[in-house]
C-alpha cells in the first residue's frame, strides 16, 4: 500500500525534525492507536503510557523508515510495544505471584467509555489469546487486508486468515451467548 | 486496505472449497462489523497535549545537540585541514622548518591564492617582517652604543685615578 502525497511530505517534514509536522501525526494517528492499544489492555493508563512511548519511539525511528506503507510501519513498532509490555507483566506477575491482582489492574471497566456492546466486546477479546485478540485489532485499526498481516507477521497468509477467522468466529459466538445469557436475566 | 467480499472469497478459495470459502467469508465480515459496532475510545485532550510537548521538548533537545556536535566537527575539521595543508606545503616546497615563519606563511599562501592576494600579502608579511628587522638592529645599535659608552668611560675612570702614580 502506498502512502498520499501529504503523508510523504509530513513525513519527510518529520525526518528534518519539524515538531509541527509531529504535531500533525499526532492528530493523525493518535485515535487509531489509543484504540488499539485499549482494546488490548482495557486500561486508560497504560494505552496513554503506550501512546506516549509510540510517538517517542516514532521519533527515534523516523530516520530510518525507507517509503513503503507507513501505516504497516506504525502498527508494526506499536505492536513490537505491546508486546514488551505483555512480557514486562509477564515477568512482574511471576515476580510478584499477584496475578489476580494484576488481572484487576488490567480490567478496569470501559462502561464508562463506552456502550453495552464495546464493553462485550472487551470482555470478550480477553477470551483470546493475546496474539489473535492482537490480529484482529490490528485488522481493524490498521483496515489492514490479510496480505498485511501476515507480511507484518512473518508467517504464511493462510496462517493469519486461519487465526483471525477463527478469532472472530469465537468472538461472535461468545457475544450471542453473553447477548442471550443478559436477555434471559433480565 | 481490507479486502472486498469478492476479494476475501477469492482468498478464502485457495484454502477451502467454493461454499466453505462463502461461508467463511460471511463470518469475517459478521466479525468485523461486530468490532467496528463497538465504539473507539479517544486519548484524553490533554495527553495528546503532553505528548506534542514531549515530542517539541525532544526535538529541541535533539537539534541543540546536533548544532553542537557540527560546530565541534567543523572545528577539527578546519585544524586538520590546516595542519595537512602546512605539513603538504613544508614537504612540496622542502622548506626548513628553521626558514623564517614569512617565507613558510608565503608559500602557503601563494598555493592556496590568486597572485593578487598573494602580492598583497606578501607585501604586507615583506613591510612587517622589514619593520620587525629594523627594529631589531635599532636595539643592536642602541646596545651597542650603550656597551662602548660605558667602556670608554670605565677606562677614563681607570686612567685618572692611576694618574697620581705618574
Amino acid at each position: 500500500m502506498s502512502e498520499q502525497p501529504d503523508i510523504v511530505e509530513l513525513l519527510e517534514e518529520c525526518k528534518r525534525g519539524n515538531p509541527a509536522a509531529f504535531g500533525r501525526l499526532v492528530d493523525l494517528y493518535s485515535g487509531r492507536c489509543y484504540g488499539y492499544f485499549y482494546r488490548l489492555t482495557g486500561n486508560r493508563d497504560t494505552s496513554e503510557e503506550l501512546l506516549s512511548d509510540l510517538y517517542m519511539r516514532l521519533l527515534e525511528k523516523i530516520s530510518s523508515f525507507e517509503g513503503g506503507s507507513f501505516e504497516k510501519w506504525l502498527f508494526t513498532i506499536a505492536s513490537n510495544l505491546f508486546r514488551d509490555r505483555l512480557r514486562k507483566q509477564y515477568r512482574q506477575k511471576r515476580l510478584l505471584e499477584e496475578k489476580a491482582a494484576l488481572d484487576e489492574i488490567e480490567s478496569e471497566p470501559a462502561k464508562e467509555i463506552d456502550g453495552d456492546l464495546s464493553d462485550r466486546l472487551q470482555r470478550g477479546l480477553k477470551m483470546l489469546d493475546a496474539e489473535t485478540a492482537e490480529l484482529i485489532m490490528m485488522r481493524f485499526y490498521g483496515d489492514f487486508s490479510f496480505k498485511d498481516l501476515s507480511e507484518m507477521r512473518q508467517e504464511p497468509i493462510g496462517t493469519t486468515l486461519s487465526k483471525v477467522h477463527r478469532g472472530l468466529k469465537k468472538l461472535k459466538e461468545w457475544m450471542e451467548d453473553s447477548n442471550e445469557r443478559k436477555q434471559r436475566t433480565t | 486496505m481490507k479486502e472486498s467480499r469478492e476479494q476475501l472469497e477469492k482468498l478464502l478459495g485457495r484454502f477451502y472449497d467454493k461454499e466453505q470459502a462463502a461461508r467463511a467469508a460471511s463470518e469475517i465480515e459478521v466479525g468485523d462489523a461486530l468490532v467496528a459496532g463497538g465504539m473507539s475510545p479517544w486519548p484524553r485532550p490533554e495527553v495528546i497535549a503532553h505528548i506534542k510537548a514531549s515530542l517539541e521538548q525532544e526535538l529541541a533537545v535533539r537539534t541543540k545537540r546536533k548544532i553542537v556536535s557540527r560546530r565541534i566537527l567543523t572545528a577539527a575539521a578546519a585544524c586538520l585541514l590546516a595542519a595537512i595543508s602546512m605539513l603538504w606545503v613544508v614537504g612540496h616546497h622542502r622548506i626548513l622548518p628553521s626558514e623564517s615563519p614569512v617565507v613558510i606563511g608565503t608559500t602557503v599562501i601563494q598555493e592556496f591564492f590568486s597572485d593578487d592576494t598573494v602580492s598583497e600579502i606578501s607585501s604586507t608579511l615583506d613591510d612587517i617582517s622589514k619593520q620587525i628587522y629594523d627594529e631589531e638592529i635599532a636595539e643592536k645599535n642602541d646596545s651597542w652604543e650603550t656597551d662602548a659608552g660605558n667602556e670608554i668611560e670605565e677606562m677614563t675612570l681607570i686612567a685618572q685615578a692611576d694618574f697620581w702614580k705618574g
